[in-house]
C-alpha cells in the first residue's frame, strides 16, 4: 500500500466506516425500541434537523451559543495566558495560583454550574462556567509550555543579541503554540459542551441548551436527538477549525 | 587581544579551573582542548558572558558570534529569515552563494540536511557583526567529507573576515588543521600553550593529552 492510498484510508475511509457503524447501531437500536419517543430513527432525527435548519429560532439559538462560546474560550485562553506569563516570571505567583487551579479543577462541574445559575443569571451563566472550567486546562498547557520553552534557542538568542520582540514573536510564541494548539482545540469542544450543558440547566432561552431543555419537556425526542447531533457536529468542526489553522498560524508565527 | 587573569569558575564546592592565564591573540584562531569535563565549554561560555566566573577577563570586543555543535537554528524560520534575524542590514545573496546553500534560502530547519544546518549555523556566525567568534566542537559527529567541506567552508569565510577565533576541539588533526594557537586545559591549569606552526606540535600535544 503506498503512502497516499494509506493516507487517505486512514483520514477519510476509516472515519467514514466508524459513522456508517455508529448509525447501524443506532438504526439496530431504534428498530427494537421500535418507539420515537424512546429512540427515534436516525432518519427521523435527520429530518428534524431539516426542520430546525428550516427555523429562524434555531438560528438564533445557534448563533447565540456558538457567539458564548467564542466569547467564553476566548476570555479562559487570554485569562490563562496571562496568568501563566505571569507565573512563568514569578515563582511566587505560581505557587499561589497552584491551590487555587488545584480547586478550579477538583470543583465538580454541575457544582460550578448550579452556583453561578444562582449567583448570576441564565445568560452569564454558562460562559462565566465554560470560562472557569476550561481556565485550568489552558493555563497548565501554556505555563507548561513556557517551562519548556528551548533553553537552548534562547540562550543562542542571547548571545546573537536578538532583539525581545523577536524573540517573543518568532521564537517563544511559536514554541508555545506548538505545544499548546491540540490542548486550545480540544478545550475549544470542551468549552462548548459545557455551555450547552450550562444553557440547559439555567434553561437560557434562546440557546441550543434552552432548546434541547424545551424539547427534554415536552419529550421531542427526534428534536432532542437532532439538536445533540447538530452540538457534536459543531464540537468536531471547532477542533477541526483550530487545526485547519494551525498549519496557517505556525506559517504567520 | 582578550586577556584572562586568574580566571577561576566553580560550582558550589566543585572547581573546574583556577589560576587561568592565556592570552588570545586578535585574528587569530585558538583551539582549546582538554579531556571531557575538563571546563573547554565553561571558558566558552565565560567568554560569551553565559556564566559568571571570579578573575578578570580583559576584552575589546563588544558583540560574540558563537557556533553549536547542534547548530541552534529557530525551526520555524526559513534559513534566510534564521541569518536576517541576526543581521538584516545585509545583502544575503553572495554569502548564501559562497556557503552554496542559495538553493535552499527559503527551506525551514527540519528540511535541511546536517551539512546544510551546519552552513547555515557557521554563516550565521559570520554575518552577524562581531570580532570574538567562539565554536563548541563545531565539527563532531560529522562523516570525513561533510567535516572537510565545513572546515574548508570556515576557512573560506575567515579569510574574507578574520575574527578572532577561540574553538573546542577533541580532535588533533581538525586543531592543527584550523589553528594557530592550541591550548590544553589539564587538570584545572592550563597545561599547554603553544603556536601550532612548529614541528613536533603533534607529539607536544598527544604527550599533554595521554600522560597521567
Amino acid at each position: 500500500m503506498n503512502k497516499k492510498t494509506k493516507k487517505i484510508l486512514e483520514n477519510v475511509l476509516y472515519p467514514i466506516c466508524v459513522i456508517v457503524i455508529i448509525f447501524l447501531i443506532w438504526l439496530i437500536f431504534a428498530e427494537i425500541t421500535n418507539s420515537e419517543f424512546i429512540l427515534p430513527t436516525p432518519f427521523q432525527t435527520f429530518q428534524e434537523i431539516g426542520n430546525l435548519f428550516s427555523s429562524g429560532t434555531f438560528w438564533i439559538a445557534f448563533c447565540n451559543t456558538l457567539l458564548r462560546t467564542l466569547l467564553a474560550f476566548l476570555s479562559s485562553f487570554v485569562i490563562a495566558g496571562l496568568l501563566a506569563l505571569l507565573a512563568f516570571k514569578f515563582k511566587a505567583i505560581e505557587k499561589i495560583l497552584s491551590p487555587f487551579i488545584s480547586i478550579i479543577r477538583a470543583t465538580p462541574t454541575i457544582a460550578v454550574i448550579l452556583l453561578f445559575i444562582i449567583w448570576t443569571n441564565a445568560n452569564i451563566a454558562p460562559i462565566l462556567v465554560s470560562t472557569l472550567v476550561v481556565l485550568p486546562l489552558l493555563y497548565t498547557a501554556i505555563f507548561s509550555s513556557l517551562k519548556n520553552l528551548d533553553k537552548d534557542l534562547l540562550q543562542m538568542c542571547k548571545i546573537y543579541k536578538i532583539k525581545n520582540k523577536d524573540i517573543i514573536f518568532k521564537v517563544c510564541i511559536p514554541q508555545v503554540w506548538a505545544s499548546t494548539y491540540l490542548t486550545v482545540s480540544s478545550s475549544l469542544a470542551l468549552n462548548l459542551k459545557l455551555m450547552v450543558a450550562a444553557e440547559v440547566l439555567a434553561n437560557t432561552t434562546k440557546s441550543l441548551g434552552g432548546l434541547m431543555q424545551g424539547a427534554k419537556i415536552y419529550f421531542e425526542m427526534s428534536e432532542l436527538l437532532a439538536l445533540t447531533v447538530v452540538t457534536v457536529v459543531l464540537a468536531l468542526a471547532l477542533e477541526y477549525f483550530v487545526n485547519l489553522l494551525n498549519r496557517p498560524i505556525r506559517r504567520w508565527l | 587581544m582578550i586577556e584572562l587573569k586568574n580566571v577561576k569558575k566553580q560550582y558550589d564546592d566543585n572547581v573546574v579551573f583556577e589560576n587561568l592565564n592565556i592570552n588570545f591573540e586578535n585574528k587569530q584562531i585558538t583551539a582549546i582542548m582538554g579531556e571531557s569535563g575538563c571546563g573547554k565549554t565553561t571558558l566558552l561560555n565565560i567568554l560569551a558572558g553565559l556564566t559568571d566566573f571570579d578573575g578578570t577577563i580583559k576584552k575589546d570586543y563588544d558583540n560574540v558570534s558563537f557556533v553549536f555543535n547542534d547548530n541552534r537554528l529557530i525551526p520555524n524560520l526559513t534559513v534566510e529569515q534564521n541569518l536576517k534575524i541576526v543581521n538584516n542590514n545585509i545583502d544575503l545573496t553572495p554569502f548564501l552563494k559562497f556557503a552554496e546553500i542559495e538553493n535552499v534560502r527559503n527551506y525551514y530547519p527540519k528540511q535541511l540536511s546536517s551539512g546544510m544546518a551546519h552552513r547555515v549555523s557557521l554563516l550565521r556566525a559570520f554575518i552577524y557583526p562581531s570580532d570574538l567568534l567562539l565554536m563548541d566542537e563545531p565539527f563532531r559527529n560529522l562523516d570525513v567529507v561533510l567535516k572537510l567541506k565545513l572546515i574548508n567552508l570556515f576557512k573560506n569565510l575567515w579569510e574574507k573576515d578574520k575574527k578572532t577565533v577561540i574553538f573546542v576541539s577533541h580532535s588533533i588533526e581538525d586543531v592543527l588543521n584550523i589553528a594557530d594557537n592550541v591550548v590544553i586545559i589539564k587538570n584545572k591549569k592550563i597545561a599547554l600553550s603553544e603556536k601550532c606552526k612548529q614541528k613536533n606540535i603533534k607529539k607536544l600535544i598527544t604527550n599533554c593529552l595521554t600522560k597521567e
